[in-house]
């Protein structure tokens, strides 16, 4: 009686409660997965110069200088930018990767009952094959 | 309107799966299901490749076994979903409204609903919180057999905008069950006691709870980010003269969600977030915990939870020894700073930390750099942060007079942590050091822990004297094998300690206390009433009654010299501190002078006399002779010292009278009450108008004398009194006499003597002593170097032995 009670009431949470908590659960890892790879830091500074490190140049003007401070400060801000980068698109990778085994755990979620039995069946049925 | 009843009908199913199948055999289960179907999937994999005859027999019971794992999986998500309801992350969700009993209250009561007093006493948690109050089991025993009113959990109306803990369930009990109230009082519980008791005991189990969740945002946001630093610069200069935050720390149980200290890491937050002149300096004593403080912003700033203004800032701690160490001279000094702080400009992100920075300005203003000018230009940046640290009187002394530069920072003031902010600090503490010795702490026990580390520990600041304290009482516990500390055991350890009575009277004490009056009179002769008020405001002090914010007791002795008033002090001092080594004492004539506060507070060079006998014999008479005499600011002085038991020092150091008896003693109104005496009028009643007299006089002032806890009047000897004196020093003569060799015996016609001649009215019965010595003692001297006395013989002295010339002396 005790164990029909516990299903019953288990299988009315695993359709109702459970994708609630689910979808709460998935939000957290949305968010630390945002937290983690500092998705807006690196968007907000995408441009910017790499560990900033630029040539602040003299105080008399050089032409020579002038290209070469451009150059230098150029490049920081592409190397910069190359791994910042690649940074944002693992990120965004993790982002999308987790958003896709979301939908898959939501939707072997709905089967995950019948599951056990058909798994647990066919094992059984495969030891006697 | 939800009731107990309905609230826990849901948890049931889940609770009663628990019956079959605890949490530990159902972890148990789904380890060990995973490792079977990680090795199940690796043998289907190999015996299907190598195309072996039993790849389906392995393939079955891979299958069987990914079967019973999925399933415990599923059962593992559907008791978490219960076992954790209630306890939402603090991230994220602090406008959603929770209501509705935990899983622990259902677990507790489900057992039991026809009486929610009865299951709550006997749940695990009950019990440990009723324990932990310094109830006994058969205390609790009693009352559950017992008659009582029963509450079916039909009856418990639920709040609607709370969660219904374990805490709520103690809250309901002790206000709708009044016999489990009454249970309580008849304990020696009260009602907050109890709540703070489950607050601990269920507090911390949440918190352990909350741990375990690893999913919630909480837990999540414990990692730093990968990609912050990338945004911002480096300062190299600055690393190479960095120290780890963590080696200032005084202790890491102070959490963040401490109400206590969340409420100044905002604040500090806001301060950084200011568009310009963003730093922060924090002021409070040493040992508040102010790096603490700063440890709590940046574990924020780490785990992204900060104010978005300050976020992706870098906390470094200037490791100013190693800096002073390196750099010299003024020049070399002055370059390492300028390039440290230009980088940290340029990084973008840094927040530099400077302990205690009016020692770091006084170092450098040692080698000539002159730290509040360089720093202005930096102080002024967008781009750069500091906190700086210090204690109240380094600012008030050293920063508060640079102006601009204390006006670059925005205060921020931590004041010494209250006793109960005290008493939840120590109970995390608590738990590890009952791991560590095998003891168990009350909640009473801990409240004493604090409240005697206040009163009785002289030396250090909350809450470190605390947590020491609580250190030192476990490791008594331990060698003494106590496992159970009361709130009795601890004021043991404390009286252990300091030799001060403190915490409940022992029978002992309770025997002195009560026959006080006989225990002084053995030592000062007559004064019964002066003798019996001293008493009397004693066992009040010693009761409790009195406040603990004062000295233990405080007493102005009124009466002509030699008359007792410092015999009392000497007695109080023998009975109350164990000897008169512990009688200090200090002749106020010698504090009259304009230099008189100066000479007992200290200058700021060199340290106080009070100062230093206070700190060298923080339990003692302190005995103040000639009262009248000190300067009227020494006055003043006192009027602080008696109203609140302590002092600050020149240097701003606090110093503590609380656990001294204060004795002034002054011969104001003396002649008065020789007069009130000759003309054989009662004293009692006179003690009020020689106080008016007094204060008519201007000898003291109102205000000072009613700060006292009694005036005691002390009256001239009668005759017969001064016999018992003449007795006294004479008993100490034979004592003196007895060891050269000597037996004395003296008429009672000499005494009757010395007791007409050693008295005056005016002198009491200092004359005495001169009378014995110029009878008495020069007689016996003559005896012996005349021969006529030899040792082993008696001398006897009666009236016929002094001649006319002899007794005249004395006269």
């Amino acid at each position: 009686m005790v164990f029909l009670t516990i299903i019953q009431h288990y299988l009315l949470w695993h359709y109702t409660h459970a994708y609630a908590e689910m979808f709460h659960v998935f939000k957290n890892f949305l968010w630390f997965l945002g937290h983690f790879f500092s998705l807006r830091t690196l968007t907000l500074s995408l441009f910017t110069p790499f560990k900033r490190i630029t040539d602040e140049g003299g105080r008399a003007w050089n032409f020579e200088d002038f290209v070469g401070r451009i150059v230098i400060n150029l490049i920081s801000r592409i190397i910069g930018a190359l791994l910042r980068g690649t940074l944002l698109v693992i990120g965004l990778i993790s982002l999308l990767a987790t958003t896709v085994l979301g939908g898959v755990i939501y939707a072997l979620w709905f089967i995950a009952p019948v599951l056990i039995i058909v798994s647990i069946t066919t094992g059984i049925v495969y030891l006697f094959i | 309107m939800i009731t107990l009843a309905d609230s826990i009908k849901d948890f049931a199913p889940a609770i009663a799966l628990t019956k079959i199948l605890s949490r530990k055999s159902m972890k148990r289960l789904r380890i060990t299901f995973a490792v079977l179907l990680l090795i199940g999937v690796g043998a289907t994999v190999t015996t299907s490749l190598l195309l072996l005859p039993y790849a389906s027999i392995v393939a079955g019971v891979t299958l069987i076994v990914f079967g019973l794992w999925l399933e415990q999986m599923l059962i593992h998500s559907y008791h978490n979903s219960f076992f954790y309801r209630g306890l939402n992350s603090i991230l994220g969700l602090q406008d959603k409204t929770i209501s509705g009993a935990t899983y622990d209250v259902a677990a507790a009561v489900l057992k039991h609903t026809d009486d929610v007093t009865f299951a709550f006493c006997t749940s695990p948690f009950g019990r440990a919180a009723l324990m932990r109050a310094a109830l006994t089991e058969d205390a609790v025993d009693v009352f559950l057999r017992g008659p009582r009113q029963q509450l079916t959990t039909a009856m418990v109306v639920l709040p609607e905008k709370e969660i219904f803990s374990l805490i709520g369930l103690g809250k309901y009990l002790i206000t709708h069950d009044q016999s489990f109230k009454a249970m309580l009082q008849q304990n020696g519980v009260s009602d907050e006691t109890l709540l703070r008791t489950l607050r601990w005991v269920v507090g911390s189990y949440h918190q352990e709870k909350r741990r375990e969740r690893w999913w919630s945002r909480d837990n999540l946001s414990r990692t730093t980010g990968l990609g912050q630093e990338w945004a911002y610069g480096t300062a190299y200069m600055l690393e190479r003269f960095a120290r780890d935050l963590r080696s200032s720390v005084v202790f890491s149980t102070m959490t963040t969600d401490a109400a206590f200290i969340k409420e100044k890491v905002e604040e500090i937050e806001t301060n950084l977030s200011r568009s310009k002149s963003a730093n922060v300096l924090i002021i409070g004593e040493p040992g508040v915990g102010k790096m603490d403080l700063v440890m709590a912003v940046e574990t924020r700033l780490l785990n992204g939870t900060g104010l978005s203004a300050v976020s992706g800032k870098r906390v470094v701690l200037l490791d100013t020894n190693r800096l002073f160490a390196v750099n010299k001279d003024k020049q070399s000094l002055e370059v390492t700073l300028l390039r440290m702080l230009d980088e940290a400009v340029h990084a973008g992100n840094i927040i530099i930390v400077i302990e205690n920075i009016s020692t770091f300005i006084r170092e450098a203003e040692a080698l000539g750099v002159f730290v509040p000018e360089l720093l202005d230009q930096y102080l002024a940046s967008p781009w750069l942060h500091f906190i700086g640290t210090d204690t109240p009187s380094a600012y008030h002394t050293y920063l508060e007079p640079l102006g601009a530069f204390a006006r670059r920072f925005a205060e921020v003031l931590i004041d010494t942590p209250d006793l109960y902010a005290t008493t939840r600090v120590l109970q995390g503490i608590a738990l590890t050091t009952e791991m560590k010795q095998g003891v168990l702490f009350t909640y009473p026990g801990l409240e004493a822990i604090t409240k005697a580390a206040d009163r009785y520990i002289v030396e250090g600041v909350m809450p470190d004297k605390a947590i020491e304290l609580l250190v030192d009482v476990a490791t008594k516990a331990q060698q003494g094998g106590t496992v159970f500390i009361t709130e009795d055991f601890v004021y043991h350890v404390v009286s252990d300690k300091t030799g001060v009575p403190a915490g409940p009277i022992g029978a002992e004490e309770r025997d002195l206390l009560l026959n006080l009056e006989d225990r002084l009179h053995k030592q000062v002769i007559g004064q019964p009433r002066a003798l019996d008020a001293i008493a009397r405001t004693m066992r009040r002090a010693r009761a409790g009654i009195q406040s603990a914010d004062k000295p233990i007791g405080s007493f102005l002795f009124l009466g002509p010299t030699g008359v007792g008033k410092t015999e009392t002090a000497k007695a109080l001092a023998n009975i109350f501190f164990g000897g008169e080594h512990n009688l200090a004492r200090l002749d106020m004539s010698e504090f009259s002078g304009s230099d008189a506060l100066v000479r007992l507070i200290g200058d700021g060079e060199s340290s106080g006399t009070l100062a230093d006998m206070l700190r060298e014999h923080p339990y003692c008479v302190l005995l103040l002779d000639e009262f009248e005499k000190a300067a009227r600011p020494v006055h003043d002085l006192f009027l602080q010292i008696l109203d609140e038991g302590n002092f600050n020092d020149a240097r701003g150091a606090r110093v503590n009278a609380r656990n001294c008896i204060i004795i002034a003693t002054s011969n104001a109104g003396s002649q008065l009450i020789i007069k009130t005496v000759a003309q054989r009028q009662e004293l009692t009643h006179l003690t009020q108008s020689i106080i008016d007299n007094i204060i008519h006089d201007g000898v003291f002032r109102p205000e000072l004398i009613n700060r006292f806890d009694s005036t005691i009047v002390f009256e001239p000897l009668t005759i017969g009194e001064q016999s018992q004196v003449a007795s006294i020093m004479l008993g100490s003569l034979y004592n003196r006499i007895k060891e050269r060799g000597y037996e004395l015996t003296i008429g009672k016609d000499v005494v009757d003597i010395l007791v007409e001649k050693g008295y005056s009215a005016e002198f009491g019965a200092r004359p005495m002593q001169r009378a014995i010595q110029d009878l008495i003692e020069e007689k016996v001297a003559q005896k012996i170097i005349s021969g006529s006395a030899t040792r082993g013989s008696t001398i006897s002295l009666s009236k016929n032995d002094f001649s006319e010339e002899e007794l005249a002396v004395v006269l």
